[in-house]
């Protein structure tokens, strides 16, 4: 099975034609990362495919179910992290309140939580390494911490695949690396991850497979293939080019032993 | 000195009870973004107020004033949610306060025309005195006021949700535009309760500033709601005994009381902060 299946895809928003023509395949379990520039329409895919936004024509599926037909399960199956400024400021919810969102929303009004749902948050709080902060507040928190506990949220109901807009907004080297391992970590137990960012450099030795988006498809396949400089240039024009070193430098977190 | 059980200051107690729940709006227009909206629903309430009054003193009707107030506020409300749909914050803001510059002007218009006996009733709904209502009135506000709480209870996670994250929210399966309507409805029901209890002007004092010093000592959106309506109980207590033991009109020792509140908290949070 796919995780994502779309073909012909096009996605107009108040007339313009922000999506034309998008095929895409990728299989399940894969960790994919979209890459393009800004307005090439990477956030707009991400709503297409939670069913958020409906396609003008052409066809989509995603873990098998058509989200314009299906959205409750496709929601289900799929959990989101969206751009972390998308997120309201003038609500004081506590981190841990935040994450329980995921797992009340599929409950009947009042959605109070049980002890299961209390148990699911704990657990995942300490797999994702946030018990200090679980009870502040998250308007309070730092831009990586936000991002953990919106990761968090997504994870906490289990679902098949994860979609993530642009996590490493404003994240500092440290915690990128921790989100990283955590994102690899569910790749291996079977999760599907969609990622779309901006720095390809930082993950293009775990991802399976990159997709270069500009209104549609440019190229899509192995991070090699798809970094090619002729590739790029049609995008982004002649001010870019492709450095790759061997062995090349990364940043490594250092644990403090004192 | 007063009886403090005699039977006007027991219905002024029941009235600022209901405003600790009726507060609970503040909170929630706080948590939308859009702090001034139970005020603004208000003066729409106001000029609906005006319009029923007229309406009934021309036609001979016996047309309860309170009921197109509570219409007024609650539609311009939902208006400015489904504006706001399309708009943003930007447009929410200018339709309310379209709204609030109508309900006034129709107001001051009605008022003009009217005869003196019936501009006491109107301006009851501009500077409520609590001191006054009847038990008729204070029935019906606190059947309004029970069922704007149940229903508040029973949508509080879907309410916080919708304002934390309406993208987010939206892709885990809520309508979250039925409950956007349904935050804005409930906001102008509480704007037209407060209107008729304590008057439009009071809502500042006993609904937004309460809010507003809440969020700012709050470690929980519950913690935030709780300490709102302890505030609102507190100024309107307050108030009511300065009212009463120096003379003053009740409407403005809330006020100053509550304001007082809002002041003290923000000098004692930095006092505090500072150490
Ligand atoms: N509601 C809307 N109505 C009309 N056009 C829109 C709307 N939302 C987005 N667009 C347009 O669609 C295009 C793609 O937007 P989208 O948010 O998908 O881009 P993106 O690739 O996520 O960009 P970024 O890197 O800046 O996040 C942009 O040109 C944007 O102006
Ligand atoms: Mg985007």
């Amino acid at each position: 099975m796919n995780s994502v299946e779309a073909s012909g895809l096009t996605v107009k928003l108040n007339g313009f034609e922000v999506l034309r023509d998008v095929n895409l395949s990728l299989n399940h379990p894969s960790f994919t990362a979209i890459i393009g520039p800004n307005g090439a329409g990477k956030t707009t895919l991400l709503k297409t495919i939670l069913g958020l936004l409906k396609p003008q024509s052409g066809s989509i599926r995603v873990m098998g179910l058509d989200p314009t037909k299906e959205p409750k399960k496709v929601r289900s199956m799929v959990g989101y992290v969206p751009q972390r400024d998308r997120v309201s400021f003038f609500v004081p919810m506590r981190a841990k309140d935040v994450i329980a969102m995921s797992r009340l929303v599929w409950k009947r009004p009042p959605r109070w939580a049980t002890k299961r749902d209390e148990a699911a948050v704990k657990k995942v709080v300490s797999m994702v390494g946030i018990e200090e902060i679980a009870d502040r507040r998250f308007d309070e928190l730092s831009g990586g911490q936000q991002q953990k506990v919106l990761i968090a949220r997504a994870i906490v109901s289990e679902p098949s695949m994860l979609l993530l807009d642009e996590p490493f907004n404003g994240v500092d080297v440290r915690s990128q690396s921790e989100i990283m391992s955590l994102l690899m970590s569910l790749r291996e137990k079977g999760v599907s991850i969609l990622m779309v960012t901006h720095d390809v450099s930082d993950v293009i030795h775990i991802i399976d497979n990159l997709v270069l988006l500009h209104r549609t498809v440019v190229a899509a396949g192995k991070p090699e293939d798809v970094l090619k400089e002729e590739i790029l240039k049609r995008v982004y024009g002649d001010r870019i080019g492709v450095y790759s070193h061997e062995p090349c430098i990364m940043f490594v977190p250092r644990d403090s032993h004192g | 000195m007063v009886d403090p059980l005699s039977p006007f200051l027991v219905k002024a107690y029941v009235a600022i009870l209901l405003m600790a729940g009726i507060s609970i709006s503040g909170s929630v227009s706080v948590l939308r973004g859009i702090a001034y909206m139970p005020a603004e629903a208000a003066h729409a309430a106001l000029g609906g107020a005006a319009l029923g009054i007229l309406v009934s003193h021309v036609t001979n009707m016996t047309l309860d004033p309170y009921v197109v107030a509570a219409m007024f506020a609650s539609v311009t409300t939902l208006f400015a949610g489904y504006v706001g749909r399309r708009g943003g914050p930007e447009a929410i803001a200018a339709a309310l306060a379209g709204a609030l510059t109508l309900g006034v002007s129709i107001y001051a218009f009605v008022r003009y025309i009217l005869p003196a006996n019936l501009r006491v009733v109107l301006d009851g709904y501009l500077v409520g005195d609590i001191l006054i209502l009847k038990d008729s009135e204070i029935a019906m506000l606190s059947i309004l006021t029970i069922a704007y709480m149940i229903i508040f209870t029973l949508f509080y996670n879907e309410i916080v949700y919708v304002c934390f994250d309406p993208e987010g929210a939206e892709a885990m399966g809520m309508n979250v535009s039925l409950y956007d309507f349904m935050i804005f409805f409930l906001i102008g029901l509480a704007g037209s309760v407060a209107t008729k209890a304590v008057g439009s002007l009071l809502v500042y004092a006993l609904v937004i500033a309460p809010a507003i010093t809440a969020k700012e000592l709050s470690g929980s959106v519950r913690g935030m709601l709780v300490l709102t309506s302890a505030i609102t109980l507190l100024a309107g207590y307050g108030g009511l005994a300065v009212s009463l033991l120096f003379d003053m009109p009740s409407g403005g020792s809330i006020a100053v009381v509550a304001s007082l509140t809002y002041v003290g908290t923000m000098l004692g949070k930095r006092l505090f902060q500072k150490r």
